[in-house]
């Protein structure tokens, strides 16, 4: 029923009750007036009256989403099989939602945990050195650890200085690579440890000289 | 006359179940019929009477049709249904309950 529908009865409802009411008052005697006044003032309040009447249907659509509600945890205790399949079904959703989210999230919408990521630039040789907004996918560069050790240590922005390198074992094996996942920098050391090549800003690390990426040539990896 | 009453807290819906349980009835003949069959000494308020009877009707105990009336003009209608039925039962047994009590209690203090 439309809410038009539903005033207009109300209307409807409440004028055939105080018309009666007059009706009733003037059989008993009472003069027209004195009969219409006192069907009025039996009545009350006739707007405060409506509002009642609203407010009890108002308030029932709360009652009746609180009784849905224990219904349906009653039939869901009564059917316990199924409802276990429903509540794995949606912890399965769920779960794996999440999981594929915060990869996402680590992959493509979370900034690195450096602070002007912005501005990370790779060293190395080839394409693309110097880049500062993708990491090339295919040609890691490969430096020594001693002389990531001994250019972060002398460097002038050595605070902003860090590698990449993809395995656990990098702290035996001396070689640095340079990881061509970008998101791979903000995984946990336990899954990965990770470590990347940062200069925030290329002139201030490197002799105004000699400005040009490929000063930081790969050295021979040890072996 | 007798001095007249309000309806206590709470036995209203039962009064409108009892009267509407002898057959469908507009809200202007169930005042009046309370106030008869009590011989005046229940008056049942307007303001009090149509919020009950909407309450009622959304709880499903009462349906409610426009059918015409005695007067031949249309007016709503008030029908018991099943649900209604047992919780007139309900009430009912509720009120005897509490009514035996309160005597028991009177009883005790004379």
């Amino acid at each position: 029923m439309t809410k038009k529908k539903r005033e207009r009865q109300l209307d409807a409802e409440l004028q055939f009750h105080l018309d009666r009411q007059i009706a009733d008052n003037l059989r008993a005697g009472m003069p027209p007036d004195e009969a219409r006044r006192n069907a009025r003032l039996k009545f009350g309040g006739l707007e405060q009256l409506k509002e009642d009447c609203r407010d009890v249907r108002r308030t029932r659509w709360i009652e009746n989403i609180i009784q849905d509600v224990r219904f349906a945890l009653r039939m869901l205790r009564r059917s316990p099989g199924f409802s276990l399949v429903a509540v794995l079904c949606l912890a399965l959703g769920i779960g794996a939602n999440a999981a594929i989210f915060s990869v996402m999230d680590a992959l493509m919408l979370r900034l690195l945990p450096v602070e002007h990521p912005e501005q990370l630039m790779l060293f190395g040789e080839g394409q693309s050195v110097g880049v500062n907004d993708d990491i090339p996918r295919n040609a890691p560069d490969l430096f020594s650890r001693p002389f990531y050790q001994d250019s972060a240590a002398g460097s002038r922005c050595r605070k902003t200085m860090t590698a990449i390198s993809k395995s656990s074992a990098s702290s035996r094996t001396p070689n640095m690579k340079v990881f061509a996942k970008i998101a791979a920098a903000s995984f946990s050391s336990s899954t990965l440890k990770v470590k990347i090549w940062t200069v925030p800003t290329i002139s201030s690390c490197v002799p105004a000289a000699s400005r040009k990426p490929s000063l930081m040539k790969s050295e021979p990896p040890y072996t | 006359m007798p001095p007249k009453s309000d309806i206590p807290q709470g036995t209203l819906d039962l009064l409108i179940l009892q009267v509407a349980a002898l057959g469908p009835i507009h809200g202007y003949a169930i005042a009046q019929r309370l106030q008869q069959v009590s011989r005046d000494v229940l008056q049942v308020q307007q303001g009090s009477l149509y919020p009950a009877l909407h309450r009622l009707e959304n709880k499903g105990y009462l349906k409610a049709e426009w059918k015409d009336s005695e007067t031949g003009r249309e007016a709503k209608f008030y029908r018991l249904t099943t649900k209604g039925r047992a919780q007139l039962k309900h009430e009912t047994e509720n009120w005897a309950r509490l009514a035996e009590a309160v005597r028991l209690v009177i009883q005790s203090a004379t």
